[in-house]
Formats: structure tokens, C-alpha cells, sequence
């Protein structure tokens, strides 16, 4: 690397009304590096990269590109300077093949023929990723989420970008299909790319970045070279205060404790095959697999959520039958989904009626609600789930990530404590719940792990899958383990066994785990 | 980061939608007080009659708006058909007649409430071939003209008033209250909105979405029955024309209030308010002598007007 690195930021605050939300950022991406971006929600990292693209400018501070300052005014301006963003949200169009993808909305394509060079161009790109380059004329939609993405990046090496932004690239991949992401990232970066790798995932910055740049609340906390730093330290310049232990200890007294549920032979057509296992009075039990293993689904028959599914299930000694979601919410099952914003909260409603969305009739019979009630008991659960009370009357999409997801989880609160007011409440007694800090930022991820525990605290349990292994053996008391659909193994929980459970849920002989994917974390 | 409200487009977008929003509102009680007639009792009185049979069918669109269902076009068509089960269904009795009307106006909604919630039909579609069905088979059985009620006396009690206000503007207020109550204060409500923020995230949740929908529709066909009923009583017979063009004001009224397109966010307080300005535009137009047509185009006006401006709140 010569002079000047290849994009840097000097000096850049921001402020929206009353918020400040960058305060004198300086960072710099070389050509040729991955660049790590941690922080938590509301660091200012989305800002940070919404000013690098263009969407908003900056009140103050310079962004160069190899050493020349560069003013951004729109996204196509950013674009044209070779500044890319991939986002969580892809913008690929379904039912077109890879080929036309990468081009679509390319100025480099003429009207109607389609060039051999174009062809030749977007077959680099792919191979440059670790793909294919058969899979140029498979519609999108044919394509795993993973490859996905890769073509979306493909699509930007083929508009010359030079600075490559992956804004948590992860965060629905399986742990196979990250090391092809990050095989593609090598290689991008290889080609004289700088890349700038946003994640909440600590352990991928160790695997994947040369340097790592921390913020916190809005300034930058901590800029090393990642050879020279550990995972204790970034945590604390993240979240600003010594690191304590991120997971609850196990309850303990469970152990003498009854099976609350017993899954028999779960079956889901082509997705799950004779899936076993039991849940004690005061458990986690974790579900450990890749994407496609079968194991959200699991989760989500359980929930009632897949109609097709079968399976001789027995609840607190007595037989159920998997039913609707409505059903299954009678019987005591609460599901907090993996999709957060389509699926687990109402995005326009207030934080005070996301948490009593499903009240029980003692709130609200079948004329009118008592209001008082109701209010109570959101109040009561905010407070147990650590949200500001005064904000309760306010959009819940107004929150954090982190906060939004403690909203969820307020829904399914012991309301014990309010039942003077509302009659007797039967509480929901098993959580079900799919990648349960997705989204989450430290901080609020040991929230959330303690607030788990305290609800199996009551001889309620919780079933949970994650594709973040390390959380799930944290988390879980048992773990069993899915391979294409069946269960490929059992253990306790605690990460001393993450060598063997990913060993299981990848297939991989147990001689091959040091492999990329094992050295995560 | 994540500061909604707070970027410098919102909050331009924001003013202009208020000032857009004041000016309208001074510009009409601006032309009502310079109307001469406009500030009296009688034409307030007018200007309420106006507002509430519009106003019922509107509060029935409120409940599919918010649902997320965005409108039905079936629902004067309904009022028709409940208006003319009314009048064939005198010789039951005043109460007889309005309770057969009213099972009619709810059977015809629910239905088509159902094949939406269940099958996750287009709502507008089914609405039109609700229409279709309605109209067809109506014109069927009554040949398409005027039906007279056998029993006339049978109106009698809904031409009653209580002090200067008419059985129309009685109900029209009553359901109001309902409506309102329906929807703040009660699960059925709660799970209405939030179907209507988040159709996936109910089901998710385990609200039962499907019977929610037809619940949902149900509850229009009822309001759509009431204003058949006092139409009826009031023009003393009923046709299938008795409803016709009362989807499209009450949709206006709707939206004018400012309940929004995309579901999940309501009032029927604002769809009356809603309607009242709808039913004062009409008055001062009435008053200065404009015709029919610059009704239409102000209404015309006023919904895409509201459905622009609201559609800028959404983001």
C-alpha cells in the first residue's frame, strides 16, 4: 500500500435534532484489507455507512478516496465513485437469472444483445467468489440465501466497486455458507478491494479482519490491528463497562425436576424426520443446525406454525395434538419468531398494545376491556423486561433491536404478580423461540439471556434455536443436534462441546473441525 | 443508528403535510362562515342529516380499512339489499323488519369476509363480484324496480325525533360511540388493529386472523343494514338504487380523516369528522348554488389529496 489509504473518514459528526449521532469519526480501509465495524445498535454505525453512501451528508468531516477528498450527495454518486453497500435486505430480482441480475440497472449494458465480454465479466466475478459460473443463468429465486448474497456482491465487482460495505453479512447464513462468504471475501479483497465488514458477531472479527475499528455512541471507542487485540477487550470498548459473564447460570434446583414436554417423532415432510426429545420443568433445551437442517422448523411446528407437521407430542401428561397457532397458544405454547420485524412485533403499533396483544380474557372479556388492567399489566411487564415505562405509549419501531426484541418477550411475561386484578392468568408454559438476539447488541443480549432464565425459573421451559452456536451452548442446558433433517446427536449444554457440535451439525469428520468454521469465536 | 422522525425529510415532510392540512380546514370554515344560511341551526342540522347516512356506510368502511382489507365497493349494494329485506319484512313488525334487514346486512358482508380470511382473496375483488352477486340476484327477485313496504305503519317508529335531532342522526351518533368503543376497548378491536398492522405477525401471535376477517366484515354489513333500514323508512320504499354511489363517499370520509390505507392505524371518530366535512363542503356548495359535478370534483380532490398526504405519513 503506497500513500494514502484507499477510503478514509476524518473528523465526520452528525446530528439529527437533539441526537448526535457520529461525534468526530475518523477511520481508514485500506485497499486490499477487511476493515471491521463493531458497535452496538445506535453506535452510529448504520450512519456512518448511510454517510459513505450518500443518503445523508455530513455536518462536518472529510471522506477521502485514495488520499483525494470526495463529496457524496446520493447513492448513484457513491456508487459511481465505487462505493458498494450489501445489505441484509437484498435487492435481487427473483425470477431473473444470476446474469441478468448482475447487470440489471448497469449502464455498461446495451438495449438488447448480450455481449460475450458482459458474459465473460460476470463469470469472473463469480468464480472470483468461489461460485460456478453455471449458476449465471439460474434464476435468483432457485438460489440459497448465501449464494445470494454472493451474487449481489458479484453485482457490485462488476461496477468497479472499490469500497465494499457488507452490513452484517451473516446474520441468516449457516456456518457452512459463512466460510464460503468469507472465502469470497478473501478474494475480493485480494482483487485490491478495501472492505468494510459491519457485524455484532466478535468472533468473525478475529477470522475475517485484518483491523477493527470499535464505536460507541457515535465516537469511535477503540481502532486496532485485530492481531493485537482479544475478544474481552473489544466487548469492553463496545459496550463501554467491564464484561461480566454474558450467560445466566443454569437454574440448578431443575434437576429433579419432571419432563413438562415429550416430542415424539416429529415429522415434517422432506424437512424433519423422527425428531425425539424431552423438555424438563425449568429447561432450555437448544436446537443446534445449519439453515436447512430442519431445526427452526422444529421450532416453529411446535409453535404450530407448519400445518404438514406431524408427531405424537405429550404436554404436562397429557396427549396434544400439533394444532393451529391459535391452539397452540391456548395450550401454553408462546413463539418468539426469527423475524423480528415481520413476524414477532406489530411495527405501527405502541409498545404499551405490541405487550398485550394476546392479554387473557380476565383483561379483557368479551365486551369491553378493563383498561386499567391492561395498562397495568404492560407496565408490569416493561419494567420486568427493562423498558422506559414513560415510552410505553410510543411506536414500538421508534426502539433498538435489542429493545424491540425485549418488547417481544414481554408478551409472554409471568403476569402472576397483576392476577389480583385480572383473575388467575393460565401462563403460557413453554417459549418457543428461533434466533432469539438477531439484531441484538450486546448490551441487550445479556438482558435477554437473563430474562430467558428467569422465565424457567416458574417450571415453565424454553425450547431455542440459534444459529449463533456459541449462544446456544451458552444458553442451553441440553443440546441436541440436526444434520439434513435428523437429529445427529445429544449433549449438555456449556461451549466446552462446540467443537463436536458443529462438528455434528456440518457432518464434518471430528479430525476436520480445526477448518475454517471451528476457529469462529 | 435508528432516530425515525428525526431526519431533515421527515420533518419537511411532516410540515407540508400539516400546512396543507391547516389550510384546507381554513379555507372551509373560511367559505362557511362567508356562506350566508351556512351558521345556522338549520343547516347544521342539514349538514349532521348529510353527514350520517354517508357517515354509517363509512363507519362500516372503517373497520375493513383498518383490517387491512383497504375498501369494499359492495358495501352500498349491501345497504340496498338490507333496505329492501326491510321493506318486504314489514309485516314482521317495525323491530321484526330492522332485525331481518340487520341479519341480511351481516350474512352478505360476513360471507364475503369469509372467502377473504379464509382463502386470502383479494379484498377488492371479492368486494366486486359481491356487487355482482348482490346486484344480479336482486334485480333478479324484484325486477329491478321500487319495492313499497306492505305494511306502512311499520316505518312509523323510525320517523320519531328526539328534540331537533332525526332517528338517522340518533343512530348515525350511537354507532359512532360503538364503533369507537368496538375498536379501542375491546380484544375484538385490539386484534382488528393489529391483524391490520401486521397480518403475518398476527397469525404468528395466534391471534385467529381468518375469523377476525370475517368478523371484521360482519361488523360493516351492520352498519351497512342501519343505514339501509333508516333509508328506507325514510324514502318509504327501497330499490336497489337506494345504495348506490355510498362506497365511494364513505371511502372519501374514511380517508379524509385520516385513518390510513395500509391498515393498522384508525378512528371512527375520524371517519365521522370525516364525514362532517365532507357533508359541509356539500352544504356550502349547495348554499352557493354549484351543481352536482363540482361536488364530485372536490371529493375527487379531497381523496387523492388525503391518500397522497397519508401515504407521506406512512413512510
Amino acid at each position: 500500500m503506497a500513500d494514502a489509504p484507499l477510503l478514509s473518514v476524518h473528523g465526520v459528526s452528525k446530528r439529527f435534532g437533539v441526537v448526535q449521532a457520529l461525534k468526530d469519526v475518523s477511520i481508514s480501509a485500506e485497499a486490499g484489507s477487511v476493515l471491521g465495524l463493531c458497535g452496538e445498535n445506535g453506535a452510529g454505525k448504520s450512519t456512518l455507512v448511510k454517510i459513505l453512501m450518500g443518503m445523508y451528508r455530513p455536518d462536518s468531516g472529510s471522506i477521502r478516496l485514495d488520499g483525494k477528498p470526495v463529496v457524496i450527495r446520493s447513492t448513484r454518486e457513491g456508487q459511481g465513485l465505487g462505493i458498494a453497500l450489501v445489505s441484509q435486505e437484498l435487492s435481487l430480482a427473483n425470477d431473473l437469472s444470476v446474469e441478468d441480475n448482475i447487470w440489471l440497472g448497469s449502464n455498461k449494458v446495451p438495449l438488447l444483445h448480450r455481449s460475450r465480454a458482459l458474459r465473460r465479466r460476470a463469470a469472473e466475478a463469480v468464480a472470483t467468489l468461489g461460485l460456478d459460473p453455471a449458476i449465471l443463468d439460474r434464476p435468483v429465486g432457485t438460489l440459497s440465501l448465501a449464494e445470494r448474497q454472493l451474487v449481489e456482491i458479484a453485482r457490485n465487482l462488476c461496477r468497479d466497486a472499490r469500497v465494499l460495505i457488507l452490513d452484517e453479512p451473516t446474520a441468516t447464513l449457516s456456518d457452512r455458507d459463512i466460510a464460503k462468504l468469507f472465502a469470497a471475501i478473501r478474494g475480493v479483497a485480494a482483487q485490491g478491494c478495501a472492505v468494510v465488514y459491519i457485524t455484532h458477531r466478535l468472533g468473525e472479527v478475529f477470522e475475517i479482519c485484518d483491523r477493527v475499528a470499535v464505536l460507541r455512541n457515535g465516537r469511535v471507542a477503540g481502532s486496532h490491528v485485530v492481531a493485537d487485540i482479544d475478544r474481552g477487550r473489544l466487548i469492553e470498548e463496545m459496550i463501554g463497562r467491564q464484561f461480566e459473564g454474558m450467560y445466566p447460570p443454569a437454574a440448578g434446583a431443575s434437576e429433579a425436576a419432571g419432563t413438562i414436554l415429550d416430542v415424539r417423532g416429529l415429522t415434517i415432510p422432506s424437512v424433519a424426520h423422527d425428531v425425539s426429545f424431552a423438555v424438563a420443568a425449568g429447561e432450555i433445551v437448544g436446537i443446534a443446525g445449519q439453515i436447512g437442517s430442519g431445526a427452526a422448523e422444529v421450532v416453529r411446528a411446535l409453535a404450530g406454525l407448519v400445518p404438514e407437521a406431524v408427531g405424537a407430542l405429550t404436554w404436562r401428561g397429557r396427549p396434544l395434538r400439533i394444532g393451529t397457532r391459535a391452539d397452540m397458544l391456548k395450550a401454553g405454547f408462546a413463539f418468539v419468531s426469527e423475524d423480528r420485524g415481520g413476524e414477532g412485533m406489530f411495527r405501527n403499533l405502541s409498545i404499551r398494545n405490541n405487550l398485550v396483544v394476546t392479554a387473557p380474557r380476565a383483561l379483557s372479556p368479551l365486551w369491553l376491556d378493563r383498561v386499567r388492567a391492561l395498562d397495568e399489566a404492560a407496565t408490569y411487564a416493561a419494567e420486568r423486561v427493562g423498558i422506559d415505562t414513560g415510552r410505553l405509549p410510543h411506536p414500538v419501531s421508534q426502539l433498538s433491536g435489542g429493545n424491540q426484541q425485549k418488547v417481544v418477550f414481554g408478551r409472554f411475561l409471568d403476569k402472576k404478580q397483576i392476577a389480583g386484578n385480572g383473575g388467575a392468568r393460565r401462563m403460557p408454559g413453554l417459549l418457543l423461540m428461533n434466533e432469539p438476539t438477531r439484531g441484538v447488541d450486546v448490551g441487550a443480549r445479556a438482558d435477554l439471556y437473563r430474562l430467558m432464565r428467569e422465565y424457567c425459573r416458574n417450571g415453565f421451559g424454553l425450547v431455542v434455536y440459534s444459529s449463533d452456536l456459541e449462544e446456544l451452548l451458552g444458553m442451553s442446558d441440553s443440546v441436541i443436534t440436526m444434520y439434513r433433517g435428523r437429529v445427529s446427536g445429544r449433549y449438555p449444554g456449556g461451549e466446552e462441546h462446540i467443537a463436536k457440535v458443529l462438528a455434528d451439525i456440518t457432518h464434518a469428520p471430528q479430525s476436520a473441525q480445526v477448518s475454517a468454521p471451528a476457529t469462529r469465536r | 443508528m435508528n432516530v425515525p422522525g428525526l431526519s431533515r425529510a421527515a420533518f419537511g415532510r411532516e410540515r407540508v403535510v400539516w400546512s396543507v392540512k391547516a389550510a384546507v380546514l381554513a379555507v372551509i370554515v373560511g367559505s362557511a362562515i362567508l356562506t350566508p344560511g351556512f351558521v345556522t341551526p338549520a343547516s347544521a342540522i342539514a349538514t349532521l342529516d348529510h353527514a350520517a347516512l354517508i357517515g354509517l356506510v363509512a363507519l362500516g368502511m372503517t373497520f375493513i380499512t383498518i383490517s387491512g382489507n383497504q375498501l369494499s365497493l359492495s358495501l352500498g349494494a349491501t345497504l340496498s339489499a338490507a333496505a329492501l329485506v326491510f321493506v318486504v319484512t314489514t309485516g314482521l313488525g317495525t323491530w321484526g323488519a330492522c332485525a331481518a334487514a340487520i341479519l341480511a346486512g351481516i350474512l352478505l358482508q360476513a360471507a364475503q369476509g369469509l372467502v377473504i380470511g379464509y382463502f386470502g382473496a383479494n379484498p377488492i375483488i371479492v368486494s366486486i363480484a359481491g356487487l355482482g352477486l348482490i346486484l344480479g340476484i336482486g334485480t333478479h327477485l324484484t325486477g329491478g324496480g321500487e319495492v313499497y313496504p306492505a305494511v306502512a305503519d311499520a316505518l312509523k317508529p323510525l320517523h320519531a325525533r328526539i328534540g331537533p335531532l332525526n332517528m338517522l342522526i340518533v343512530v348515525f351518533l350511537l354507532g359512532v360511540v360503538v364503533a369507537e368503543l368496538l375498536l379501542s376497548r375491546t380484544r375484538f378491536g385490539r386484534q382488528l388493529i393489529a391483524v391490520g398492522s401486521s397480518a403475518r405477525a398476527a397469525a404468528a401471535t395466534g391471534i385467529r386472523t381468518p375469523a377476525v376477517v370475517t368478523a371484521t366484515y360482519a361488523v360493516a354489513g351492520l352498519f351497512c343494514a342501519l343505514a339501509g333500514i333508516i333509508a328506507a323508512a325514510r324514502f318509504r320504499y327501497a330499490s336497489l338504487e337506494t345504495g348506490a354511489g355510498y362506497d365511494y363517499d364513505a371511502f372519501g370520509s374514511v380517508l379524509i380523516g385520516g385513518t390510513l390505507l395500509r391498515g393498522g392505524f384508525g378512528s371512527a371518530w375520524r371517519t365521522m369528522m370525516g364525514a362532517l366535512l365532507l357533508a359541509a363542503v356539500h352544504t356550502i356548495l349547495v348554499l352557493r348554488g354549484y351543481s352536482q359535478e363540482a361536488q364530485y370534483i372536490l371529493l375527487g380532490v379531497f381523496v387523492l389529496g388525503a391518500v397522497c398526504l397519508s401515504s407521506s405519513e406512512e413512510r
